[in-house]
């Protein structure tokens, strides 16, 4: 089992809440998907949780071993088991150094294997990943979208990590591409047993490949569970005003939507008590009473909001079908 | 309302003449909706530059028909065009910061298209600029007035650009990927905003997008554009229905999520580069109902039933 506690929070000047106390295990073989809109905290959770960004608290441990108390020496190793692959991946890739190199490099620098026996993981990892080995010697703008996130993948893959985040992998690829894409994840998560975080506003994406997931609003998080279990009953507001945001299968589709009120503010001192209170569309006068925990309120399953958790509690929450929740 | 028929456009590169729209023809019947569907590559924005004559060298409009309510918009002298462009027809893009002027505040980026196109003063100007941000749904539109695009979120921007779009009182709105910069609640509230301004203002729509959820929350019609080609062409209940061509069906199980938890699956190979498309039907090497003559001839259009044409030699034997 590998697990993977995070409980960080990011600040800065006036204390910008960029992350606040989160919490997240991640076991070998599974995904959990972080998913929020711009302004969530969910990149630089996951830029935290790499050491990208120094957290300002909490602790990140891989495999039982600290990663925010590491020096550099102890950090080395520990980079090596935990890579990351990004939304755009010409942001990722050396323009001026051919594809076979840049998968080559980490096997280097981490000490793995010879430069001669390097090349003979490159070409398993192009093919891993479905890529022709003779694109070794091209360079990424030679390349298609799809084909630079595979070989982005493919260079992730190359220190054979246990642990990687996807931030947005698919979102600057098209739409038929994308989906190969999807399966490739899928098919190497299963194969190597793999854990990742996978990190997107994309929801129908976190739907499709995360087992459990955390949804983020301003830096906190607000409902925790398995994904077939939130996105059919979700218990949060936001959540539910999130995935009734998703377009319309179907014109036909008939669609009731959760509206949340004007825009995000920044997570400047925020207040202890909800967050979400000004924009909710269920908001009561007495979800202020007290600050606005993440509790468990089922097997799994946690949610932070005063009114559900209230409500739930003393049995007087439905579930509407249709995972539209009680109307009020 | 518009009318474009037989549009051909191409580059002229150190190669030679690349072809990048084949012939393309669709109309836009008033007060409709219509979706131009495709992945990158596909000719959908250029069709749209086609129509608002924004093309510069090495891109050139070789051939076609291009009418806004009859009247021939490929010949006018650009004095017209430039009138044409904001008064008969507005555009919006898509990635609504990189299109603002970020070095004036939104006021005066109004109020310039305002003085231009509406001969007002600068004070009804500024009056008319208030009330259309208002109107597009900004909370503060005193506030957005002062404000410079860096300042603003990407959902107040494009609600910016929409109401630049609207100044003129366009009869045409084209609008170029409108969503896909944004966070998904505030894309519900985009489409929800251009519906309502849609139906109050009798606007004919042309929305440019790779987001088949965005047509079926938006468009009455919609036509599928592959290699500069348009290849079907339906009502959106009845391309959702009963998808015909092998590339719209691809684009539909590809999409992520509709399958409850199923993968979705991908089309094999990739858009082809301008300069190296298939001969015959573009489409031909990643098609699973390819068969003899796709690689030599390009498809003309067929009925499928009344008001559905598509452009393939088999697509038959792909539909139930």
């Amino acid at each position: 089992m590998k697990r993977y506690a995070v409980r960080g929070a990011g600040g800065r000047r006036q204390q910008l809440h960029a992350v606040d106390g989160v919490d997240l295990e991640i076991a070998a073989g599974e995904t959990v998907g972080l998913v929020g809109e711009s302004g969530s905290g969910k990149s630089t959770t996951g830029r935290c949780i790499l050491r990208f960004e120094e957290a300002s608290g909490g602790r990140v441990t891989l495999d039982g071993a600290s990663v925010t108390g590491a020096r550099e020496a102890r950090l080395r190793p520990l980079r090596r088991k935990m890579q990351m692959v990004y939304q755009d991946p010409l942001d990722s890739l050396n323009p001026r150094m051919p594809i076979g190199r840049q998968i080559a490099e980490p096997i280097w620098l981490f000490g793995l294997a010879t430069r001669h026996e390097a090349d003979r993981r490159v070409g398993e990892l192009l093919d891993l990943v479905g890529l022709p080995a003779d694109l070794a010697h091209r360079y990424p703008h030679q390349l298609s979208g799809g084909q630079q996130q595979r070989v982005a993948i493919a260079r992730a893959l190359a220190p054979e990590p246990s642990f990687l985040i996807l931030d947005e992998p698919t979102a600057s690829l098209d739409v038929s591409v994308q989906a190969q894409i999807v399966r490739l994840l899928a098919e190497i998560q299963s194969r190597r047993g793999l854990a990742y975080l996978l990190i997107s506003h994309d929801l129908a994406l976190v739907g499709v490949l995360a087992h459990r997931v955390a949804v983020m609003y301003l830096g906190q998080i607000v409902e925790l569970g398995a994904t077939d279990e939130v996105f059919a009953r979700p218990a949060h507001p936001y959540t539910r005003a999130l995935l009734s945001a998703a377009p319309k299968d179907t014109p036909g589709e008939e669609r009731t939507r959760v509206f949340l009120g004007g825009e995000p503010a920044a997570a400047i001192d925020p207040p202890e008590t909800c967050r979400l209170h000004p924009r909710c569309p269920f908001a009561a006068p007495s979800c202020l009473d007290r600050p606005a925990e993440l509790q468990g309120f089922a097997p799994g399953r946690a949610v932070r909001c005063v009114r559900f958790l209230d409500e739930h509690l003393g049995g007087a929450w439905t579930w509407v079908p249709g995972g539209t929740g009680t109307d009020a | 309302m518009l009318d474009v028929r037989g549009l051909r456009v191409a580059f002229h590169t150190r190669r030679g003449v690349v072809p990048a729209l084949h012939g393309v023809t669709f109309s836009l019947a008033p007060g409709t909706v219509t979706g131009l569907v495709g992945e990158s590559g596909c000719g959908k924005t250029l069709t749209a530059l086609a129509i608002m004559r924004l093309l510069r060298p090495p891109a050139e409009i070789q051939e076609g028909d291009v009418r806004l309510e009859g009247r021939d918009l490929r010949f006018l002298r650009e004095r017209e065009m430039a009138r044409v462009r904001g008064e008969g027809i507005a555009m919006i893009f898509q990635q609504p910061r990189a299109s603002l002027n970020p070095v004036f505040p939104v006021a005066s980026q109004l109020v310039h298209v305002l003085r231009l196109h509406r001969r007002l003063s600068r004070g009804a100007a500024r009056a008319e600029g208030e009330a259309l941000l208002a109107r597009v749904g900004l909370a503060r539109p005193d506030a957005v007035m002062r404000a410079y695009p860096h300042q603003l979120s990407g959902g107040m921007c494009q609600r910016v650009m929409i109401a630049l779009a609207l100044a003129c009182r366009p009869r045409v709105l084209l609008a170029d990927e409108p969503t896909t910069a944004l966070d998904v609640t505030v894309q519900l509230q985009i489409v929800e905003l251009l519906r309502g301004l849609q139906r109050e203002l009798g606007l004919t729509v042309l929305l440019i997008t790779h987001d088949l959820g965005l047509v079926a929350e938006m468009c009455d019609h919609v036509h599928v554009m592959y290699a500069g080609r348009i290849v079907e062409s339906a009502t959106a209940a009845a391309l959702f229905r009963r998808p015909a061509h092998p590339y719209t069906r691809g684009l539909m199980a590809a999409r992520v999520g509709t399958g409850g938890r199923a993968l979705p699956t991908g089309i094999p190979g990739r858009v082809p580069a301008l300069a190296e498309t298939p001969s015959g039907c573009p489409f031909h090497p990643r098609c699973p109902l390819a068969g003899p003559g796709c690689a030599e001839q390009d498809p003309g259009s067929e009925a499928v039933e009344a008001g559905h044409a598509v452009r393939c030699h088999y697509w038959r034997s792909g539909v139930a």
